[in-house]
């Protein structure tokens, strides 16, 4: 669940902003020939619902309706006693607490003859199949490619809490490793999460490849695995609903600058002297998930950037956060 | 494999024989993960997956990030992991392939539409009764992680007590207890939490408001270990308790008890919440154990924060030995605010066994 500081500071991110977003979804939404539109959202999937509303789910799911006039609705399966704390830390109009979400949205829904809907294919069978069966007229149709039309270019504001949120991960990564010697992983990720959640983080997730030597594979760690002589930890973390990533690999002469300089020969695929088969896997938010694998970071898009390099025989993982500036992706901080 | 998926997967093949089923399909996300977790062993711990496990024990995990991929193939080795553009898609494809063997999937509610909408799936059956019976009756292995999961959270607990300081924002005390679990290798916790007085009518995600002297501090604790959550509930006084804050929790330590007093084989969740319920309705505060006050009166907890059975007036579900479940009849009192009180419990054939050490009593920390 996300259980870290989840409020809105309007001077962070003003309501112009958001209202911009919404109007920018629904020209597109009116153009595409839709009715309406709906997102759903959960915790692991809130983020088109937070880039257009400001509102982060720290439990259960909801659907938001934006319609072809009027503030955007929100249906929601937690109970009226949370309509209060929504209401506070977002952006939107009605609030429908119900648990026959599919139902509910069929009876608001009524008269429309398009529906658009982010992800359909992904939309929960429980909230979907009442939803169609209540539906007399109108049609669902996915909007998966409207959305994601829209999505980009990130504004001004987007980039500024990414760079907060990166620089608060870079901080309170660098400043774990740098101030101590850990031979565990929960001490250290304990050193990680803390500083980030005093100062203001919404969610942190600590992974680990605990010992380079045998796998790459990074993972949450259940437990405490003693980490090896050369092990790489990455830090993902939310502010504001937005999510960067930033990892290293520790344990070994720190070539992260040299990356970093190299980074635009290695995503354009030119071969840089040392360096070895790097794997780059770029990740953005395009949708509902905070940040998925996409081929090619849109332009205007905040990213990371994922790299597997080998140098000098030894893997180096390395996740840095970046901005695709008129095609030129560079880091973000 | 760890000896509790070992234990998992030979109960889940003996259900599986016992109702003709070859395949089962399961769906988990970063939020849901019991029924994905119980088939392979596998925690979402960002996006989804979904698996395909056969009679023969045979696991199939699906994937759409490379990073999980990886993960899979340190984490489950004995699975075929499948990486792929489209979950809904591969997995349609992969139901086509396997011709009229007869599967069920589950979780019924959460299975993405683009299977459940599918040609593939239309002879797929709901297998999610299937596995919430076996998600609902624990094996030792299972409740000694629950216990352990108890444990950190009662650990967790007195770390918050300490964090609990006037001045000191909720978010704080958040960020003081998770780096204790993560510390302790505990990866996930739910929590919720709520402060003031008789304004406060329930808990939420932590918030900027700054604890006060004379608050009513109370919160959720749900650790995981292993993939078993276990929960705590508990309400603090920031200073010495009144006697109005006293008396009225003495309600919620008389409604644990008496739902608690229930507990045993045979029982049915609407016993014990009608026990809870009766014994606000007998102060004259029945109306505070309706849904405009409360949403439950206690839950199932395992690889789910909040499984099934809600303990709720209208919910007939008979509790087998080897349920783990929390009775909490949190709720709001009108003379006071939001009160919490509960811990995690085993049903036994002939009572229950509480996980928690910690005292049923109104609670305090000085100032």
């Amino acid at each position: 669940m996300r259980r870290g500081l989840l409020s809105w500071d309007q001077a962070e991110v003003p309501t112009a902003i958001l209202d911009a977003r919404v109007e920018k979804c629904r020209a597109a939404m009116i153009a595409a020939g839709f009715d309406a539109l709906l997102v759903y959202n959960n915790f692991p999937r809130p983020a088109a619902v937070s880039w257009l509303t400001h509102f982060i789910p720290y439990w259960s799911q909801g659907v938001l309706v934006l319609p072809s006039t009027g503030a955007p609705e929100y249906f929601v399966s937690l109970s009226k006693r949370v309509a209060g704390w929504i209401d506070e830390t977002s952006h939107m109009g009605e609030i429908v607490s119900t648990p026959r979400l599919g139902a509910d949205l069929a009876k608001r829904l009524d008269g429309g003859k398009r529906v658009g809907v982010l992800e359909l294919n992904k939309l929960p069978g429980g909230i979907a199949l009442p939803l169609m069966a209540g539906l007399a007229d109108a049609r669902l149709e996915d909007a998966t490619v409207m959305f994601r039309s829209v999505r980009h270019p990130a504004d001004d504001t987007e980039i500024a809490i990414s760079r907060k949120a990166a620089t608060l991960a870079r901080d309170c990564l660098d400043g774990a490793y740098e101030n101590a010697d850990f031979r565990l992983t929960g001490p250290l990720t304990a050193a990680i999460e803390g500083p980030a959640r005093l100062a203001g983080a919404e969610e942190v997730i600590v992974e680990f490849a605990p010992d380079l030597g045998e796998n790459a594979a990074l993972r949450r760690i259940d437990g405490n695995l003693i980490l090896g002589n050369r092990y790489a930890v990455r830090v993902s973390l939310a502010y504001k609903g937005h999510w960067v990533r930033i990892g290293r690999t520790c344990g070994a002469e720190r070539r992260d600058d040299w990356i970093a300089d190299s980074l635009t020969a290695i995503l354009e695929g030119n071969s840089v002297p040392g360096l070895a088969n790097p794997n780059v896997i770029l990740e953005a938010c395009v949708g509902s998930a905070p940040l998925i694998a996409v081929s090619n970071l849109p332009e205007g898009a905040v990213g990371t950037a994922n790299l597997t390099l080998s140098v000098g025989g030894e893997i180096h993982l390395l996740s840095i956060p970046v901005l695709n500036e008129e095609g030129t992706i560079s880091p973000l901080i | 494999m760890t000896p509790v998926h070992q234990e998992r997967r030979r109960r889940l093949m003996a259900a599986m024989s016992e109702s003709g089923c070859d395949a089962v399909l399961v769906y988990g996300n970063a939020w849901q993960c019991d029924y994905l977790r119980y088939v392979t062993d596998f925690p979402a711990v960002e996006g989804e997956a979904m698996a395909l496990f056969f009679a023969d024990g045979e696991t199939r995990l699906f994937v759409e990030s490379a990073a999980d991929a990886a993960r899979a193939g340190v984490e489950i080795p004995y699975a075929e992991t499948v990486q792929c553009e489209d979950l809904t898609v591969t997995v349609c494809d992969e139901l086509g392939r396997l011709g009229n063997r007869t599967i069920a999937s589950a979780p019924a509610t959460l299975m993405p539409y683009g299977i459940v909408g599918s040609d593939a799936a239309q002879d797929v059956e709901d297998g999610t009764p299937m596995i919430d019976r076996l998600l609902l009756v624990k094996s030792a292995v299972e409740i000694d992680a629950v216990r352990r999961a108890a444990d950190i959270a009662d650990r967790g607990y007195r770390v918050f007590m300490d964090a609990c300081k006037i001045g000191r924002p909720e978010y704080e005390l958040i960020a003081e207890i998770e780096a204790f679990f993560r510390e302790a290798g505990c990866p996930e916790n739910f929590m919720i939490l709520g402060s003031g007085g008789v304004e406060v009518r329930g808990m939420h995600p932590p918030g900027e408001r700054r604890i006060e002297a004379g608050d009513l501090v109370t919160t959720e604790l749900t650790p995981a270990v292993d993939g078993y959550y276990a929960q705590v509930c508990r309400t603090l006084v920031v200073g010495e308790p009144s006697k109005a804050q006293l008396d009225a929790f003495d309600i919620y330590i008389e409604a644990v008890e008496a739902g608690s007093a229930l507990l045993k084989a045979g029982v049915t969740a609407g016993e014990i919440a009608k026990a809870e319920n009766d014994v606000f309705r007998k102060y004259d505060l029945g109306i505070y154990c309706t849904s405009e006050y409360t949403r439950v009166r206690g839950h199932g907890v395992g690889l789910f924060v909040d499984n099934p059975p809600h303990i709720l007036e209208d919910v007939d579900t008979v509790l087998p030995a080897g349920a783990t479940l929390i009775v909490h009849p949190n709720t709001y009192h009108p003379e006071v605010g939001y009160m919490v009180l509960g811990e995690a419990t085993v049903v036994t054939e002939d009572g229950y066994e509480t996980f928690s050490t910690l005292p049923r009593k109104l609670l305090s920390v000085a100032i």
